[in-house]
């Protein structure tokens, strides 16, 4: 009897290990996040496993020190805060993670994952977080284009065969100008030769933070669809309702434009 | 050792006669695939859909190609004369452009050339001189084969023997008479097949200027495949495309070669 205990003991640790070993990559590590103690807790979620690809910057990295940080990082902070849940952060690899959330490695996912029908079958998202979608580029002192019906019969760079690419073919009247990358384009933009650019917001933030010296600002409106959303195991209900409250919460009292500023001010 | 004929070789390498030995059989072999080939993209409806897209590079393709590969001929002449010339001025200009503009790559040359100098000539000029777009590829492509043609052409000069420019320079012609009328018409004949070869391997080198935004056959072709995610449509008809353009200007340099060959 006691015999088959250990054995059977032996063969689950062997199981253990063996599964760890396969499904856990080497950059996996645990990083514990000290948070609030819950202020007012209706019903414990227990610690809620969050698994980010922290290769990503802005918005999830691993910052000098080892710690995984980031815009997303930052906002799921201030999410459990007002939630009040704790939570840790498991650093991943992006293929499957998908397939990982729904399986119950993770309880929720937070990856500048776009929210988008297919992955809605496996996985639920919560609202909309951020929009990352296209936004148009001008050259600082021009006063004269302040949206899309501006664009109309000018010169508008762009990468080609982007969603900009397709916005601006088929929404606007713009002359399309297509480069084989984003960075030539606001080049070309700086130079003078189109009147103006277009790419999805965290990219046009990125190159005119990088090239100070060409003058560019980026316009406020966003003209595409492409929603970050939270994902969330579909069998994780409560954490889904916290995630949603918390971020309307955080939404609601500035601390989502201080992160934003942060992370995608271009002052 | 005797110089044996094509036909005589020809016995000699394969163990039987080819029948009809002077049928041009690549061609024949080429238009058999090409009707093939012809046939089955106009039968299929994705084809056409991609080919009557993609189709509208070609003119700008050609435009560029034949332009620059004018002005290449030009400027190779220039720099290929001041190669071989005893003046240490010319020859160290002329051998510090050839080392430059082929070491470096064309990609580079038609970025430098859209995002540095058509902007710098536009402020210093005032607006002036614009050379945003085409003629600033234009430029870029000829400058840069303006080097490898230049070399052609020193190749085709060397090759002529030394004596012919001293006898000619001893029935009283000066250095140039002599260059321009005993000397060079040799030498182009000579320097023909290299030529032709730099015109065709232009064409399809023109596909870099896509880097500065316009819409050649490959950009084009690109463009079809990002929008209907058919690849394999797209970049075949590129292909093709290109193929039968370089089949053309191919026909055109072999006219050109016999029509300048010696009796």
């Amino acid at each position: 009897m006691r015999k088959r205990g250990t054995l059977i003991l032996v063969t689950l640790a062997v199981l253990v290990a063996l599964v760890a070993a396969c499904g856990a990559p080497v950059t996996e590590e645990p990083t514990e996040v000290p948070t609030e103690p819950p202020a007012e807790e209706e019903e414990d979620l227990g610690t809620v496993v969050i698994g980010t690809n922290a290769e990503y910057p802005p918005f999830e990295y691993v910052d000098e020190q080892g710690d995984i940080t980031g815009f997303d990082v930052d906002l799921m902070e201030a999410i459990a805060q007002e939630a009040g849940f704790e939570y840790e952060f498991v650093n991943t690899r992006w293929d499957g993670i998908f397939v990982a959330l729904a399986s119950g490695e993770f309880d929720a996912v937070i990856s500048a994952a776009t929210i988008t029908e297919e992955r809605e079958e496996m996985v639920d998202f919560s609202d909309p977080y951020f929009n990352a979608g296209q936004r148009i580029v001008v050259q600082a002192g021009d006063m004269e284009i302040e949206g899309p019906e501006d664009l109309a019969g000018k010169r508008v760079g762009v990468q080609l065969g982007t969603t900009g690419d397709i916005w601006l073919t088929d929404e606007t009247e713009a002359e399309v100008v297509r480069y084989d990358e984003n960075t030539l384009a606001f080049q070309a933009l700086a130079n003078g030769d189109v009147d103006a650019a277009v790419a999805d917001g965290p990219t046009a933030v990125d190159i005119i933070k990088a090239n100070p010296e060409m003058e560019l600002k980026i316009l406020p409106g966003t003209y595409t669809d492409e929603q970050y959303g939270i994902a969330v195991n579909p069998d994780r209900q409560d954490v889904l309702e916290a995630i949603n409250q918390g971020l309307a919460a955080v939404r609601d009292s500035g601390q989502y434009e201080e992160i934003y500023d942060q992370y995608f001010g271009t002052e | 050792m005797n110089v044996k004929s094509r036909e005589a070789r020809a016995g000699r390498i394969l163990p039987f006669e080819i029948p009809w030995g002077s049928v041009p059989w690549w061609a024949v072999i080429l238009a058999v695939v090409g009707v093939f080939v012809g046939w089955s993209v106009l039968t299929s409806e994705a084809y056409l859909d991609a080919l009557s897209f993609i189709v509208d590079g070609v003119s700008l393709t050609l435009q560029v190609t034949i332009v620059s590969y004018l002005i290449g001929l030009v400027v190779g002449l220039i720099f290929g004369l001041m190669r071989v010339s005893d003046n240490p001025v010319f020859y160290a200009a002329s051998t510090l452009y050839v080392e430059v503009m082929r070491g470096v790559p064309l990609l580079v040359i038609i970025l430098y050339m859209g995002f540095v100098v058509t902007p710098r000539l536009r402020e210093a000029t005032g607006g002036q001189i614009d050379l945003q777009g085409v003629p600033a590829a234009i430029l870029g492509i000829a400058i840069c084969y303006g080097a490898y043609m230049a070399e052609v052409y020193r190749g085709g000069i060397e090759s002529i023997e030394h004596g012919q420019m001293e006898a000619a320079r001893s029935l009283g012609m000066n250095y140039m008479q002599a260059m321009r009328h005993v000397i060079l018409p040799q030498a182009i004949r000579r320097v023909l097949p290299p030529l032709g070869n730099n015109l065709i391997s232009m064409l399809k080198d023109s596909s870099l200027i896509s880097v500065i935004a316009l819409n050649d056959l490959l950009q084009t072709g690109r463009l079809y495949v990002s929008r209907t995610y058919r690849a394999f449509e797209g970049y075949n008809s590129v292909a093709l495309l290109y193929l039968t353009m370089t089949l053309f200007l191919s026909f055109v340099v072999r006219i050109v070669e016999r029509k300048a060959a010696i009796e």
